[in-house]
């Protein structure tokens, strides 16, 4: 919490250095000190001070103060396993508190917050300031993310009814379902009994005990009730229970078997076919922020495994779960009208059954656990090695690979082994112990026989037939508690993201834009991934219809976000980007992202063919203008010499082709799209100079009549530009025309003349610099100084312009510099 | 040839590997942040150090950097062994050694359970008595060096197990039933 109720003596201790409570503006308790041992410290920011409070020798005093007059910010710097809290003051970084990881988000939030109250003198607090990440609001329990769901807390009613009135659509197949399932456990139990008939009808009848078969039966098989069957009769008897009831009856089950079967699959099958498609169907909705919060893998696991284990469910009630709860029950019943005092003794082994199942179950579900784990391992280093074949044999590690997968499958085989064991060693076991229950059974229900108790030898038979199928689901159903937690888990995923609302929705009102003329305007936009770390501060910037915009900045410096928030793929945080005048929150999504075509640095390809890639935003397009496109980007003569053609079937991200010709069907794509405006982020930096020549000539027909914005490291690639705008640390640095800015001898002029002096080509560039400098040469002595300065300064920066991907940190350097 | 001199970084241009004689070195406290580290007449602010094998050689390869607040670091030069320091100079090292590394090292299992998914352990460690949860995950329990463990908590603290031999039969068999690899 980021405003905590200070402890007393605490509270008395700022009461006395008359610091009112009114004044604290957050507080909260930290836990190490600064030599990483654990220990009460207290944070508390006031209007007019950052303190940081400890007890020493049961007197509370400040450990560290600071004004907040001297503060210019504040931040975390975070260390291993543990961070600090550090206010800026005078230009130095000084420590305020130490905090272990597990105060970091509190910690984090009070940083941002004091450098938020020296911009705009106030701290807010939210409900979402206060929230604790990964944890269940309701009982506390861990959780994997703070999206993910509490398998403690799950509402498994609420799932539970979720999940039938899913089921709804399907109610006459689940209820016919339900039906024979009834039907089938009520065949379960005729076996048992007729082997009854069996012994105490036929093969060892009482005169003076009355027939078994009921007496409508006997007359249907012309047997006199009552009177004593000739052998002959029994002959007949026995055919009809053998033949008629106990194939009858078996033949019956496996009908059942099968229709249950079948219509459990149906069911399932159609309810899994609908939350896969209203799953992803949700997830195309929403936006690029939740993909940025959820790893993909993850979300695929839902549609695809997720909604299997739904499958799973429906069969499994129907054909598992539900008659291993009704089997028990049917069955007990049953034995408990044939001989209550029996039953009684079938109950003993009941107990030692469930107790050791449940350890059982303890015991092998970690090893379970390993299994999976070792086989994924083995797996997944499987995947890469063969993968990454030729890596391995160019550095001939082929021992060393052999070495570690023999490892990884020695892992597999001693948890395999473990598994196995203990399920060899079990299931004898427990099957000892049911037919110790059988011992038991039989030897009392043998001494009830003997003895005339009141128990035939056919009953005992019966009983004994039953205790199988009641010892067997009886043991199933202890692992059914933790089956159903899993599932219902999995079930609460799904519905997860059926929730999930879009994040960026139209509203009712609106606005189509179905002329787009390609006029842009950033209004002092400011945007963060992270609310508290803007990536684009205060950006202002108008662009004109038809115009050719290049971007220019280090990596990290805002230029992907600012293409990213005019497609509108994340809302600004303030201000707003307005398309033809009209605010992006008041047009249709749909209509800007029609009117804006995207050249990414990797192209994306989709696997089909060439022309389905070509016509992906124009599914209608004809063949004509589909090569018309092609032809524009500089595609078609490849695409021509390929066998098939536009025909050609391309593979998983486009494999198959180069990198060249995979961003040329990539332009050709954004070019039968035919948008007003373009974006090309980075479009030819990943490519060869040859395929960069044919992009670049394909580019300058793409960029023709529309507004054309393009990111580019290579700088060469903007000559055409109308206006460059300079990028830093998430500001628009510089803006204006290559010449304007060459003039200007800013960051521009410098990366110019970096990336010059790197090409031995004679540029434009290289032409116009060397006679800037020649000027400079024979100007006045202190400009020659300056100049001499210049160089040693860009000499430095060199070595960041040659790294392809400078970092954050460097980012943030040029920011220094420049400003 | 001699390795081991100690070279300005502004006149090594910060290229290649720059170790620094201890005797060349003086450290001074700092009251704001890191120390104030004097090496060849110049010095140098807020200096962190870290250790390039934390792990295998806790007391080695110390580097000690600069820049770090303004998000340009850079590397004074490193330190192939602290003790070869000054003992005043060794104890303004180990200082900032431990400001950077917050271990705990676990003397003795109590208890570990799993549930959910987790492994809730409770254990004497260095800092005292912990309860802590771990994800049950390869990725949050690695080696460290030959027979050891790394645990990284839920809330990525790192807890220690120097040697998994010397743990006793029982903690062992229960640390392994879960954590095998």
């Amino acid at each position: 919490m980021l405003r905590k109720a200070l402890p007393p003596k605490y509270a008395a201790w700022l009461s006395e250095q008359n610091i009112p409570e009114s004044d604290i503006l957050l507080c909260t308790d930290n836990d190490i000190t600064f030599e990483g041992e654990y220990a009460e410290r207290w944070v508390v920011v006031t209007r007019d001070a950052v303190i940081m409070l400890r007890e020493r020798d049961g007197q509370v005093q400040a450990a560290r103060s600071f004004k907040m007059a001297d503060i210019e910010s504040a931040r975390i710097d975070p260390r291993v396993g543990s961070g600090f809290l550090q206010v800026k003051v005078h230009g130095h970084w000084a420590e305020v508190a130490r905090f272990s990881n597990a105060r970091a988000i509190w910690f984090e939030r009070i940083a941002a917050k004091i450098t938020r109250f020296k911009e705009t003198g106030e701290i807010i607090l939210t409900e979402e300031d206060e929230k604790e990440q990964n944890r269940c609001p309701t009982c506390g329990l861990l959780l994997r993310s703070s999206t993910d769901i509490c398998p403690r807390c799950i509402n498994k009613n609420r799932v539970f009814g979720r999940l039938l009135r899913m089921m709804q659509p399907y109610w006459p197949w689940a209820l016919g379902t339900l039906l024979l399932v009834f039907t089938g456990i009520g065949l379960d139990l005729v076996p048992p009994q007729l082997s009854r008939i069996l012994m105490d009808d036929i093969f060892v009848h009482d005169p003076a005990r009355p027939y078994l078969m009921p007496e409508w039966a006997l007359r249907l098989m012309n047997i006199t009730p009552g009177t004593q069957m000739t052998p002959s009769e029994k002959v007949t008897l026995l055919f009809f229970v053998v033949f008629l009831g106990m194939a009858g009856v078996q033949l019956l089950r496996i009908g059942l078997n099968i229709v249950i079967g079948r219509l459990s699959v149906t069911v399932g099958t159609k309810i899994t076919y609908d939350l896969r498609h209203k799953l992803f169907s949700r997830l195309s909705e929403l936006s690029v922020r939740y993909y940025d919060r959820h790893q993909v893998g993850i979300l695929m696991q839902r549609v695809t495994g997720d909604t299997e284990s739904l499958h799973g469910f429906v069969s499994q009630s129907t054909q598992g779960f539900l008659v291993n709860i009704l089997l028990p029950v049917f069955i007990g019943a049953a034995l408990f009208k044939m001989n209550p005092t029996l039953t009684l003794y079938v109950f003993i082994p009941a107990p030692f059954v469930i107790i050791s199942t449940y350890y059982f179950w303890e015991f092998v579900y970690p090893n379970y656990y390993k299994y999976w784990d070792s086989h994924s391992k083995m797996n997944a280093m499987l995947n890469s090695v063969l993968s990454g074949v030729r890596v391995v044999k160019a550095f001939a590690q082929e021992e060393r690979e052999i070495s570690r997968f023999n490892h990884l499958s020695g892992n597999v085989q001693a948890s395999r082994q473990r598994v196995d064991k203990a399920t060899g060693t079990f299931y004898p076991i427990v099957g000892f112990i049911f037919g110790l229950g059988g011992l038991i059974v039989w030897y009392v229900g043998g001494r009830y026989v003997l003895e005339g108790k009141g128990m035939t030898l056919g009953t005992l038979t019966a009983f004994t037939s039953y205790l199988g199928m009641f010892y067997g689901p009886l043991s199933s159903l202890t692992y059914i508690s933790s089956w159903l937690t899993g599932f219902m888990t999995s079930a609460q995923r799904v519905f997860e993201v059926l929730d999930t609302e879009p994040e960026l929705q139209d509203t009712d009102s609106a606005l189509h834009l179905h002329i787009c003329r390609g006029e842009i305007e950033f209004k002092n936009v400011t945007f963060g991934y992270d609310r508290y770390n803007p990536v684009i501060r205060d950006v202002t910037a108008h662009i004109k219809p038809g115009e050719m915009i290049g971007i220019v900045g280090r990596s990290g410096s805002g230029k992907t976000t600012f293409v990213n928030l005019l497609c509108r793929f994340y809302e600004v945080d303030q201000g707003e980007i307005l398309i033809d005048g009209i605010s992006l929150r008041e047009l249709h999504k749909d209509d800007i992202r029609r009117n804006i075509g995207l050249v990414l640095q990797e192209p994306f390809l989709f696997r089909g063919t060439i022309r389905e890639n070509i016509a992906y935003g124009r599914p209608d397009a004809d063949i004509e203008n589909v090569m018309k496109a092609a032809k524009a980007a500089n595609a078609h003569d490849f695409i021509m010499r390929l066998a098939d053609g536009y025909d050609t079937k391309l593979g998983e991200y486009g494999s198959g082709l180069s990198g060249g010709e995979r961003q040329r069907i990539s332009i050709a794509r954004a070019l039968l799209y035919d948008p007003a405006i373009l974006i090309l982020d980075e479009a030819t930096s990943s490519v060869d100079t040859e395929s960069e020549k044919q992009i670049q000539e394909a580019l300058a027909v793409a960029t023709k009549g529309r507004t054309t914005i393009a990111i580019a490291h290579r700088l060469s690639t903007l000559r055409n530009s109308n206006r460059i705008i300079v990028m830093d640390d998430g500001r628009i640095i510089e803006m204006g025309t290559h010449d304007e800015l060459i003039k200007k001898e800013g960051t521009y002029y410098r990366l110019v003349k970096i990336q010059t002096q790197l090409t031995s080509e004679p540029t434009v560039d290289r032409l116009e610099l060397e006679k800037k400098e020649q000027e400079a040469a024979v100007s006045d002595e202190s400009s020659e100084k300056e100049t001499e300065e210049e160089t040693e300064k860009d000499s430095e920066e060199k070595t960041d312009a040659e790294s392809t991907e400078p970092s954050e940190d460097e980012s943030s350097k040029d920011s220094e510099q420049t400003s | 040839m001699e390795e081991s001199t100690t070279q300005k970084p502004t006149e090594s241009g910060y290229k290649g590997l720059v170790f620094l004689d201890p005797k060349d070195i003086t450290i001074h406290e700092s009251e704001l942040a890191g120390m104030n580290v004097t090496v060849g007449g110049e010095t140098f602010e807020e200096v962190r150090a870290s250790l390039a094998l934390p792990i295998t050689e806790p007391d080695r390869y110390v580097s000690l950097r600069i820049g770090a607040s303004k998000g340009e670091e850079q590397e004074i030069g490193m330190i192939r062994d602290v003790n070869e320091l000054s003992p005043e100079n060794q104890v303004l090292v180990r200082r900032e050694l431990r400001k950077r590394y917050f271990l705990h090292v676990i003397y003795k299992i109590l208890s570990l359970k799993e549930k959910f998914g987790f492994l809730y352990f409770e254990a004497e460690t260095s800092k005292g008595l912990r309860k802590f949860a771990v994800r049950w995950e390869y990725n949050r329990v690695q080696e460290y060096s030959e027979f050891g463990r790394i645990i990284i908590d839920t809330d990525d603290n790192r807890y220690i197990i120097p040697d998994l031999r010397k743990l006793s039969p029982e903690e062992y068999k229960n640390f392994t039933r879960y954590i095998y690899w």
